[in-house]
């Protein structure tokens, strides 16, 4: 096997590891999940992260097969950086999927501009530049790999962390 | 009927969120129709903001017990509909309004704009002790908030 035959192969596993990950991680319903999310924003409102409650995010119910959307368009914080997201889920037998996700937090006057969280919505041809979970840091055009994790736990690792330190 | 400002369930829990451990009472006006909703959105928002179940009862259970107005055990919140005329009920509660204070609980009077308003001028000092008048209405998890 050649070196870059290796090289896919281990992207392929990360790939298949990440799957499974995702094929566990069911939320009880898209009503739940928005509830969870938007209570959990306001609870930074009220520590003074945030700039005002917002009545975000709000659910898309009118996407086919049975799809919903929750989307939250833009919050504010104080330190002027905005968060928008969006998080497609799908209905299953044992409760609803994450299909996909999107979490772009902006900066303003930071070194640097902008990160990305995506989930992409289907396993991409080419899981050694592009993994389906990764994100982008900057202007730079690299999908870095990233791990799959729940969307609440993916709001409070922005919130918390990335938010209070990067770029600065 | 006065308009009273409109409100949802995610924004008064958070209201007794901040309120926890003081007394207060809340009367909510909801529109016909909307009484399912509001109950179902009301129950879910205290789960998830106060990990806790919100029981929902009839305010006719006021009337019911030994103990002081049926209140032994009521848990921190407790939502009580208010969805017919009685006059003993209503006399119930303007007199022992007090003893419902001193619960230490936050009472959620759920009803609709007749019975509120007939309630408003035949119990005044219900009235009186009342934190705030709201209109509730469901939360629209599709589109806006109350504006």
């Amino acid at each position: 096997m050649s070196w870059e035959d290796e090289l896919k192969a281990l992207a392929h596993d990360r790939e298949n590891a990440s799957e499974a990950i995702l094929a566990q991680m069911t939320v009880d319903n898209p009503g739940t999940l928005l509830r969870q999310l938007r209570h959990y924003l306001a609870e930074q409102a009220n520590r003074g992260k945030l700039k005002r409650t917002y009545d975000a995010p709000r659910l898309d119910n009118t996407r086919e097969k049975g799809l919903q959307e929750l989307v939250c368009e833009e919050v504010e914080f104080r330190s002027d950086s905005s968060l928008t997201f969006s998080v497609l889920l799908e209905p299953e037998r044992t409760g609803w999927l994450v299909k996909r996700f999107d979490f772009h937090l902006h900066f303003v006057g930071r070194s640097i501009n902008m990160v990305r969280i995506e989930l992409l919505q289907d396993r991409g041809h080419d899981p050694l530049n592009v993994p389906r979970c990764h994100f982008h840091i900057g202007d730079s055009n690299a999908h870095i790999p990233f791990p799959i994790m729940s969307p609440r736990l993916m709001l409070h690792l922005i919130c918390e962390h990335i938010e209070l330190d990067v770029g600065l | 009927m006065i308009d009273f400002s409109a409100t949802t369930a995610f924004r008064l829990v958070r209201r007794l969120v901040m309120g926890q451990g003081t007394a207060s009472m809340y009367l909510l006006i909801y529109d016909d129709g909307a009484q399912l909703a509001i109950e179902a959105d009301l129950q879910a928002e205290v789960e998830v903001q106060m990990a806790i179940p919100l029981p929902i009862g009839r305010v006719s259970e006021l009337l019911d017990g030994d103990d002081s107005l049926g209140l032994a055990g009521a848990g921190p919140i407790r939502v009580l509909r208010i969805d017919r005329w009685s006059r003993d009920l209503v006399a119930l509660l303007d007199t022992h309004v007090i003893r419902l204070e001193r619960a230490g609980a936050q009472f959620l009077f759920l009803t609709t704009p007749a019975l509120a308003e007939r309630l408003l001028v035949e119990a005044p000092n219900f009235r009186n002790r009342l934190t705030e008048i709201l209109r509730i209405i469901p939360d629209d998890l599709s589109g806006g908030g109350p504006h």
